[in-house]
């Protein structure tokens, strides 16, 4: 266990080093930089020297060649210091900052949807096999999985608005100042987002609850005559649970891409919005320290699911 | 994503002695497929009559997708316009026909050239083995960390939305998924006697690759492309819902949710309704051709 905890933090290593690399390179390798960008096509153009531009590269840190540039950006990173926006001359982690907090809550909230639907739904569907439930649960995560997560949302509003005449608050509150509201508005998005991450939940329950319904120890189980809720949480929950902790995991990636949509949609000033503004925009430093801000997210939720699963199944030999 | 498995040990007694020869290319057991999977069946309808739809939008759809009509604004369904019209007096049903041929077009392209590069990768990958396989799959981990999303926007925002770069971008998405799918494959027949047998007697790495191992990759390399359809036509419809993929007036289906379309939901809520059936009913589709595919070309992973 302790050489398998130490290889795969040795491998986690190289591999953010490497996300970071592929950023810095492909956003600096668009056409034409920003600083030649600022001038051309401005009034006045010819004033402009040489120098001008050279002394605005250096404000926005784009001399020296690509290794140079690329060892300062991680620098800096690594400070905390994330760039200044383009746009608005703010230092990128304080636009970063709040807005990472309403995406974590939101994420949170949304996991947390998922896998109750998703688990209890699954559990349901394979204990009651061939059911007219277990149909229409399978039925429903199969669509689900087919929708746009972002016309899921506006059709959960437009339901919510021509049936019951109710159109869900807008207009976000910190946890701190309104926990209510807070709830209130956010609950929607998150079973949005969380909601088509549940069918791929259920589905995996589902398949893993009945392969382990197979197994000869259930049998065994069950000829000295314990109680089914019994063997159900004992024997059944605890083995056919951990395929799904894997995919739990893997499912934070998939809810990023539906949280970036859905914060669109309901206005969340989370940090999705704030990358498809930087994205319309290009605003360069920005978008660099989302993308590599999510990637590292991504690459730590893959080792704690991998550990994670180690530590629970201590059969797997890991060398 | 199979979801009928008849493991009743009476029927399937039955089923082996009527079964025609297993075969893929097989007229006959192509129909006693679809005649006994009904979603497979489901899906190739779907499929056949969204690629008809896309091909043939000219002569289906009764408006142009940019003919204004000031006397019919935000009109509810009716016969005259199937599916109503929207804030510009535009036909919905024409848009959505004609959506059909933008969304299948720069999903088809960038299927292909996601599992084409992807797969291409992924057989080098797993036929050479040793610190090039290692290499590549340590990129292939770093590129699976960024959310699709996430991936396709930056490359848009790079490189702008133009067509091709939307392709790109969504092309990039797929193919890590194409290169672990076609190297585990590749790893699997790698090993079979008959390549053995081929190495054997002398044939050299090309033919055995070109000759033994690449046909062997077709079916699950045929998989894989109708199973990202699904997700490249979401990524796409994503995209354009943010406003940074396929640009007006070309009506994409994503593009027809966006910005305004949320206005009316209260007062012309089937501007946002069947767009979105249309995006839905694809994915389904594909993905039940997907599943019937792998059904016909791999019955070891039948019910999976």
């Amino acid at each position: 266990m302790r050489t398998y905890l130490l290889k795969r933090l040795l491998l986690f290593i190289p591999t953010a080093f490497g996300v970071s690399i592929v950023i810095f390179v492909m956003l600096h390798t668009i056409p034409g930089d920003y600083a030649t960008a600022l001038f051309v096509g401005g009034e006045g153009t010819s004033i402009v020297t040489q120098e001008d531009i050279e002394n605005v590269r250096k404000q926005l840190g784009l001399d020296g060649n690509l290794a140079t540039q690329y060892i300062r950006w991680l620098g800096d990173f690594f400070q905390g210091d994330f760039g200044t926006s383009w746009n608005n001359r703010r230092p990128v982690i304080d636009r970063m900052l709040p807005r990472i907090v309403v995406s974590f809550e939101l994420g949170l909230l949304a996991v947390t949807i998922a896998c109750v639907m998703g688990v209890v739904g699954g559990i349901i569907c394979a204990v009651r096999q061939d059911s007219w439930i277990d149909y229409i649960c399978r039925g429903s995560s199969m669509a689900l999985q087919a929708m746009p997560s972002f016309w899921l949302a506006l059709m959960v509003v437009v339901g919510l608005v021509v049936f019951f005449e109710w159109l869900p608050p807008i207009g976000y509150r910190q946890i701190w100042e309104d926990p209510l509201r807070n709830l209130q508005v956010l609950i929607l998005p998150a079973f949005v987002v969380g909601l088509r991450s549940s069918a791929e939940i259920l589905r995996m329950t589902r398949s893993s609850v009945l392969e382990v319904l197979r197994e000869d120890y259930v049998r065994t189980a069950e000829s000295k005559g314990l109680r089914r809720k019994r063997i159900l949480g004992i024997h059944v929950l605890r083995n056919a649970l951990l395929p799904v902790t894997t995919l739990a995991g893997f499912e934070v990636v998939f809810l990023m891409s539906g949280q970036i949509i859905v914060e669109q949609i309901f206005n969340l000033p989370g940090i999705g919005k704030l990358f498809v503004q930087a994205a319309a925009a290009r605003d360069y430093p920005v978008i660099q320290a989302i993308v590599m801000f999510i990637a590292m997210v991504v690459l730590v939720a893959n080792l704690v699911v991998d550990l994670l699963y180690a530590w629970l199944d201590p059969r797997i030999r890991y060398d | 994503m199979v979801t009928q498995d008849h493991t009743d040990p009476n029927s399937t007694q039955d089923n082996i002695l009527n079964l025609p020869p297993r075969r893929p290319g097989n007229v006959k057991y192509i129909l006693y497929y679809l005649r006994h999977k009904p979603l497979g069946t489901i899906g190739v309808s779907i499929c056949t009559i969204m690629i008809l739809t896309a091909i043939f939008a000219n002569l289906i759809a009764p408006h142009t997708y940019q003919e204004q009509n000031y006397e019919a604004l935000k009109q509810s369904p009716s016969l005259n316009f199937l599916f109503g019209t929207d804030n510009f007096g535009r036909d919905i049903f024409s848009r959505v026909v004609h959506g059909a041929r933008i969304s299948m077009m720069v999903g088809f392209l960038a299927v292909v050239v996601g599992t084409g590069v992807g797969a291409a990768v992924g057989l080098a990958s797993g036929f050479f083995m040793g610190k090039f396989d290692a290499l590549v799959q340590r990129i292939i981990d770093m590129w699976m960390s960024f959310p699709d999303l996430i991936l396709a926007l930056t490359i848009v925002a790079v490189f702008g939305n133009t067509v091709p770069n939307v392709i790109l971008a969504i092309a990039a998405t797929i193919l890590p998924r194409g290169v672990r799918v076609i190297r585990s494959n590749t790893l699997a027949i790698r090993e079979m006697d008959y390549t053995l047998a081929a190495r054997a007697i002398g044939a050299s790495n090309r033919r055995i690759m070109l000759r033994h191992v690449m046909p062997n990759t077709v079916a699950p390399f045929l998989i894989i492309m109708s199973s990202m359809f699904g997700t490249a036509i979401l990524t796409e419809a994503g995209l354009s819902y943010l406003g940074l993929g396929i640009s007006e007036p070309t009506p994409s289906w994503g593009r027809m949710l966006t910005g305004q379309a949320a206005q009316y939901l209260s007062t012309a809520p089937w501007m946002l309704v069947f767009p979105g059936v249309a995006i839905t009913m694809t994915v389904m589709g594909f993905a039940f051709a997907g599943d019937a595919l792998r059904d016909i070309f791999d019955p070891r992973q039948r019910g999976r």
